[in-house]
């Protein structure tokens, strides 16, 4: 073989040559790599970086500063964040959407035999599988709102870990797409038109490592940004909410007249 | 029976959150010399162990099978000192803009206070030249580079873990360790040849 490069002998010393046997042959037999090498072991094995020790009490110590600070944040699992982040908590809220879209989808396609009583009254006012499925839009929104709330408040310095952000967004992305093509099948534009763009950045979002360099947090603190998405779910949030409260006061009012 | 990990994490999880002193038992001691390697001083070092527990146990219910624990953990801790290492950089860097006129010293070399580390019995082998070398060229690498170095030469960490701290592919992380060999090597050859140690300076 020809020379053994620096690269190699580094590998080589910590045991991450990927063929050791080929580059060991070769020191044998090549005395300028197998001085090279001898230099470079010589060199790496005289680094040492001494650690102070640390007091036989070490342990009882660090758990004394430690605990109050761990009984002052909020115990994991038991805070609403972690109850959100959880994947299996996830993935039963993600099925139980799914049921309800189905539901509400199956109920469009056999559609009502009978008209329901509220429908009598309103025929202008949607359904109660409408409102669920406002409700649970609204829900929806009002989780992204909260991760891209998150991300916009990240000081973008230094690395940055956003793996918790990741996987919600990971999450909302099947459950936006489930919502997007119920509206877009039920012929409401403009929720479609804003889930479309939702999409697109959680999307971004989920494609991300754990952690991200603040360069690339500014870039996507910026392009969410330059999409106005954080303004337009605020709006639309508050359009489905006002939806279904109304439809909720409507059917309040229709139970009630019927007393 | 002496609880593992897992099942401490388990336990914690379920509501005896005072399981959780046994990671800190076990593993305390360890994160401390990953991050005094990495901060180069006690006191970031503490500072640096606190913070990874505390963010170890906020997050305790994204730990999954994926990973031992102590391997997610030292992917923490070594976050948490790239972190602090990037606050004290920006500290250091107001300071230095505002106090340019009293201090004539190179920003970049206060970025990092190593100190000498303490001698005891083992290190006599070490001439204090030599240690004050390599933390001196230890203050010279950059964070990645330092993060990487102290990872595989230090704590024996495998190059797949180092790519997992750092984010990047195993390539990437052979050729942050060569660069920053190559700079140790440049600092501290002049006092080594194969076999004998030389006392004096290059």
């Amino acid at each position: 073989m020809t020379h053994a490069s620096e690269q190699d002998l580094v590998l080589y010393f910590y045991g991450d040559a990927p063929k050791p046997s080929v580059l060991e042959r070769h020191l044998a037999e090549c005395k300028e790599c197998a001085a090279e090498f001898a230099q470079l072991r010589a060199t790496l094995s005289a680094i040492d970086y001494p650690v102070p020790e640390r007091p036989a009490d070490y342990e009882t110590q660090l758990w004394s500063t430690l605990r109050p600070r761990l009984e002052q944040s909020e115990a994991p699992k038991r805070s609403a964040w972690a109850a959100l982040l959880q994947p299996r908590r996830w993935a039963i809220a993600g099925a139980l959407a799914a049921i309800i879209v189905v539901a509400f989808l199956a109920g469009r396609v056999s559609g009502p035999k009978q008209p329901s009583p509220t429908q009598v009254v309103s025929k202008q006012t949607p359904s109660g599988k409408d409102r669920v499925l406002m409700v649970a839009v609204g829900d929806h929104l009002d989780r992204t709102e909260m991760i891209l709330v998150e991300l916009a408040n990240t000081r973008a310095e230094g690395k940055v870990d956003i793996s918790a952000e990741r996987d919600f967004a990971q999450t909302l992305v099947n459950e936006n797409r489930l919502y997007r093509q119920t509206a877009q099948r039920d012929k409401d534009p403009e929720i479609a038109n804003v889930l479309d763009q939702v999409e697109r950045v959680l999307i971004d979002i989920a494609h991300h490592p754990d952690s991200v360099s603040g360069k690339e947090l500014e870039e996507l603190q910026q392009r969410i940004e330059s999409q106005g998405v954080l303004f337009k779910v605020r709006v639309i949030e508050s359009k489905v909410k006002a939806r279904s409260r109304a439809e909720s006061a409507q059917k309040k009012s229709v139970g009630d007249s019927r007393l | 029976m002496e609880l593992t990990d897992r099942a401490a994490v388990d336990e914690v999880l379920a509501g005896k959150h005072d399981s959780f002193r046994v990671l800190v038992d076990r593993h305390g001691r360890k994160v401390f010399g990953l991050a005094y390697r990495m901060t180069g001083n006690e006191h970031d070092a503490d500072e640096v162990v606190q913070e990874t527990f505390l963010r170890c146990y906020k997050r305790l219910d994204s730990f999954e099978a994926r990973s031992t624990f102590s391997t997610w953990l030292y992917r923490i801790a070594s976050n948490c000192a790239l972190d602090l290492l990037a606050k004290r950089k920006q500290d250091k860097a107001h300071i230095v803009e505002s106090d340019a006129r009293d201090d004539d010293s190179n920003p970049e070399e206060r970025t990092l206070d190593y100190a000498s580390p303490h001698p005891g019995p083992e290190r006599m082998l070490l001439s204090s030249e030599l240690r004050q070398r390599v933390a001196d060229a230890m203050k010279r690498l950059t964070d990645v580079e330092r993060t990487a170095f102290v990872l595989r030469h230090f704590e024996g960490r495998s190059i797949a873990e180092i790519g997992s701290v750092l984010k990047v592919r195993e390539e990437a992380v052979k050729n942050t360790i060569f660069r920053a060999v190559k700079k140790m090597r440049t600092e501290l050859e002049p006092l080594i040849t194969p076999g004998v140690m030389r006392g004096g300076a290059r």
